[in-house]
């Protein structure tokens, strides 16, 4: 679980552009880890994307029944898809103007 | 008055046991304090112990709710615990009011053993037997360390020394120094207190430690239901140790901290409405738990499957969580999930707790792909609705299952929401044909998963319950008409194409091909549910309409005047007609056979037999066969010379007739210096070997073929003598002859592919070998005949020597081997 954690802390420090003593992630980062880390593997990912020049991460467990959430750098909820319900509070037009810019994280087990 | 049986007064003696000792008492005049030295001597007092016997407190004196003062006090012999010797000890105001329990009287017990511990278990071990036991799992041993905080905590046993007291669980009296191991396996899965005795390593007494019991749940969408329970301190918790593993149930509280989930505990296991329909909504609990049970039975009862892994995996169910607070990036707490370990269920924010019986189904399902198809496999496109189309599938083969009242294809209804229809997923926004209308194509819901899958649960749908209730058209124009083989058939083939074919990268048109595949292995190729299965992928806009089955119609090859031809295996309710071709008449039918006429010969005619849309038929000769037409074969024929003739095959003949020039005899003594044709194959069929002879050799070959009209018409062949003179020479069809004419000795052929036949001039004792060109034997003969097959199949190619020693004369030859 150490070294998972170091290669996390390692990814997103490179992300956030912050030292090993500074670097704070967002609560929205750490949480979504946390509970990755907490299962097992399923391919988990944080991606970031751009819709109309907002700047969200997407945030996919891979889960079957577990929603992708779209946040902001301030970890702010924009939109959620998919859950058991396969609904979406998101734009009609988001995933078609979504910009997928890079993956950001990835569980590495 | 005082007892007989010691300082008590007779009347304050409450019990005896049936060997007539005090178990109760009730105290009205005697006092005995509330301390360990006076319950003690009260005892021995009572009983009549020595010293060797002594008693501790296993639980002090503390007040209960209603002011007594209680205690548990547990006998010991030379200071070794006796099991099942347990006193409660009642007080009021510091005297006891009421004592029972049980005391064993032993003397001169040795309590030294002669096993240790180690050897006592080893011993208790080859006894169980089992096959994987809790300590030898490290991810249980990491469970037990977590779970106890105990770094060194461990299933591995740890034998106490204890002395146990037969009439305690047997008619037999005495008492026993025994090691008492909690032993845990896992196959068989049992866990059990076993008594050894420490000075042989007998068992002398198992108790179980994994109990349950039957109880009865008032659930939340489900009414009223028998589930299993575990009795524990004069509770019950939602824990079934009876299926597999175990299913565990517990309650999240409303949160979502998974450490912080607790059993729920009822005083009479009769887990009803008054108590658990509360704001709480702890009647969820009794929804996942019975829910779960059901599950499993399925999997097992339907499918010879031991939970969802086949090897009794643990289900454990996290019920009423507050999603949001186990993760931001859920929204509410409308929604359930399986996370690769265990099934969570939200207790809902704008829908009722998600712990219908289908959605605990459904999320259960998903661990049954996890362990079967791929696991840990992100959930995304064609793959991640397989994923879900499944699930919802077993959702509602399992709510048949266990509740057939409700709504079958209807998934999630009891939460206040219909999410999925799989009977008409139009209804609900959801295609029922492969990227025809609401076909999700943006990434959203991680490709559409949970809206995509409608094409394999409408699948499902027609393929158990056909397509009768449909509009019969789907959105690329094809007609269907579908007759269903059930829910049982149906759900067989899912599963098999699920847990046996299933890939981490299938997509639809794969699980078209695995489900169709899985009807041929459980029902039988050109089986009606293979066909069905591969209709219902043609209505789903899957794969093309290609789908065919053939039943075996079944009756003779050629018909004179009139058959009767029939057919077996047809569905319970299947349509079917029969047709023919204009050269044969329909006499008469039913749906299993159909008698037909005809006046023809010389032809073929067909049956045609239609079973739900699908076609089978039976090509059948008319009469007489056709005639010959071919003879192939040499003209010019040597005498003395073997020689081969075939014909082509002869329309409707189920035998052939040869003719030879000089009528043959079938020798089976080959003459080879006989004057007439010889036959050396049957002339039954297609093709002869025959023997020209030394005779006059030119003739008719002659053919025909035959069948139980009669014969057909005859292909002649002219044959005359040829040149060269010499046997085996001009005109011989077929490869190498060898003439050793000194000996009288025929070889042939040579180049041999499988068989040497070797034709002596008579019958004598002769030894033959067969060498390899580096000198090396081969095959060692000895024969009397005058005929000898060699076998050379097998042998590899290359030039061999054939040696034949005969009455002090040796001849050999060079043979080739060519396959």
């Amino acid at each position: 679980m150490k070294t998972k954690t170091l290669i996390t802390f390692l990814i997103l420090i490179a992300f956030f552009g912050c030292s090993s003593d500074d670097v704070n992630l967002p609560d929205c980062f750490q949480n979504f880890i946390d509970f990755v880390n907490d299962r097992p593997p399923h391919g988990a990912t944080i991606d970031k994307v751009i819709y109309k020049e907002k700047i969200l991460f997407a945030f996919n467990s891979g889960l079957p029944d577990v929603p992708v959430a779209y946040e902001d750098e301030k970890c702010q909820n924009f939109c959620s898809s998919g859950g058991l319900l396969g609904e979406t509070n998101c734009p009609d037009d988001f995933f078609e103007n979504l910009v997928f810019v890079e993956i950001v994280w990835t569980d590495p087990r | 008055m005082f007892s007989l049986f010691g300082q008590v007064r007779e009347n304050e003696i409450a019990l005896k046991n049936k060997s007539g000792n005090a178990v109760h008492f009730k105290f009205k005049e005697t006092k005995v304090t509330n301390n360990l030295e006076s319950v003690s001597t009260f005892l021995k007092t009572q009983f009549n112990v020595q010293d060797e016997t002594s008693f501790r407190f296993k639980k002090k004196f503390g007040k209960d709710n209603i002011g007594f003062e209680t205690a548990k006090i547990q006998q010991y012999y030379k200071g070794v615990k006796v099991e099942f010797s347990l006193f409660n000890a009642i007080a009021k105001e510091g005297v006891l009011t009421s004592l029972n329990g049980r005391l064993v009287k032993i003397a001169n017990l040795n309590i030294k053993p002669k096993l240790s511990e180690e050897e006592a278990l080893q011993s208790a071990l080859r006894t169980i037997n089992a096959e994987e036991y809790k300590w030898e799992d490290q991810r249980n041993e990491n469970i037990i360390k977590s779970v106890t905080g105990d770094p060194n905590a461990s299933y591995y046993p740890k034998g106490d020394l204890v002395i146990l007291d037969k009439t305690s669980f047997s008619d037999e009296d005495g008492v026993v120094l025994v090691y008492k191991f909690d032993i845990y396996s896992i196959i068989p899965f049992q866990r059990k207190y076993y008594y050894i005795d420490a000075n042989n390593g007998e068992l002398i007494f198992a108790n179980d430690i994994l109990k349950h019991t039957n109880g009865t749940a008032a659930t939340r969408y489900s009414g009223q239901r028998n589930i299993e329970t575990e009795p524990i301190n004069g509770l019950f918790r939602l824990r079934d140790n009876t299926r597999g593993n175990g299913i565990q149930t517990f309650d999240m509280n409303n949160g979502g901290s998974y450490s912080n989930a607790t059993d729920m505990f009822d005083n009479d296991n009769d887990w009803n409405n008054t108590e658990y329909n509360n704001i709480n909504k702890l009647n969820s609990m009794l929804d996942a738990h019975w829910a779960a049970e059901m599950t499993y039975d399925y999997f097992l009862n339907e499918h010879d499957f031991n939970s969802i892994d086949n090897l009794g995996f643990s289900l454990f169910n996290y019920v009423n969580a507050d999603l949001t607070q186990i993760s931001t990036f859920f929204s509410d707490s409308d929604n359930a999930f399986w996370d690769g370990d265990v099934m969570t269920y939200g207790i809902g924010t704008n829908l009722n707790p998600f712990v219908s019986l289908d959605i605990v189904a459904h999320e259960i399902g998903h661990g049954l792909f996890e362990k079967n198809v791929c696991n840990g496999c992100p959930s995304f496109g064609e793959f991640g609705a397989i994923n879900e189309g499944l699930s919802d599938i077993w959702g509602s083969m399992i709510e048949f299952h266990a509740a057939p009242e409700k709504n079958t294809y209807s998934l999630g209804e009891e939460v206040g929401i219909v999410i999925r229809s799989m009977s008409n997923p139009k209804s609900l926004g959801d295609p029922d044909t492969y990227q025809g209308e609401f076909w999700w194509t943006s990434t959203a819901d991680n490709g559409g998963i949970h809206t995509n899958n409608s094409i394999l649960n409408h699948w499902f749908y027609l393929l158990a319950e056909g397509s009768a209730n449909t509009d019969g058209i789907n959105d690329n124009g094809d007609v269907f008409n579908i007759q269903g083989i059930g829910k049982v058939n149906a759900a067989k083939i899912i599963f098999r194409a699920e847990t046996t074919y299933l890939l981490s990268n299938s997509d639809y048109l794969d699980l078209r091909a695995f489900t169709i595949q899985a009807a041929e292995d459980l029902f039988g190729v050109n089986s009606l549910e293979a066909f069905t299965a591969c209709q219902s992928w043609f209505a789903v806009g899957v794969g093309d309409g290609n789908c065919s089955v053939e039943f075996e119609i079944a009756g003779n090859e050629v018909v004179c005047t009139s058959n009767t031809y029939t057919v077996t295996g047809l569905p319970p309710g299947a349509s079917v007609s029969w047709s023919v071709t204009p050269n044969l008449q329909i006499v008469s039918s039913t749906s299993g056979s159909v008698t037909v006429s005809t006046s023809s010969n010389g032809q073929s005619g067909t049956i045609f037999l239609n079973v739900n849309g699908s076609i089978s038929q039976r090509d059948i000769w008319l009469g007489r066969p056709a005639s010959a037409s071919k003879i192939f074969g040499p003209t010019l024929v040597n005498t003395g010379a073997i020689v081969q003739y075939s014909t082509g095959t002869v329309g409707g003949a189920t035998s052939y007739e040869w003719r030879l020039p000089y009528p043959y005899d079938e020798v089976t003594t080959f003459d080879l210096f006989g004057q007439n044709w010889q036959l050396q194959l049957p002339a039954n069929d297609q093709q002869i070997r025959a023997f020209t002879g030394y005779g006059q050799v030119s003739g008719l070959v002659q053919v025909w073929g035959k069948n139980a009209c009669g014969n057909g018409g005859a292909k002649l062949l002219s044959v005359s003598h040829g040149t060269g003179g010499e046997p085996g020479g001009g005109g011989i069809p077929f490869n190498g002859f060898t003439n050793n004419g000194g000996s009288g000795t025929t070889i042939y052929p040579n180049p041999a592919n499988d068989q040497i036949h070797v034709v002596f001039k008579d019958k004598s004792r002769r030894n033959i070998k067969f060498f390899n060109f580096q000198g090396i034997l081969i095959k060692n003969y000895t024969s009397k005949s005058n005929t000898l097959d060699i076998e050379v199949s097998s042998i590899p190619n290359g030039i061999y020597l054939l040696e034949i020693n005969q009455a002090g004369e040796k001849i050999t030859e060079k043979i080739i081997v060519q396959h």
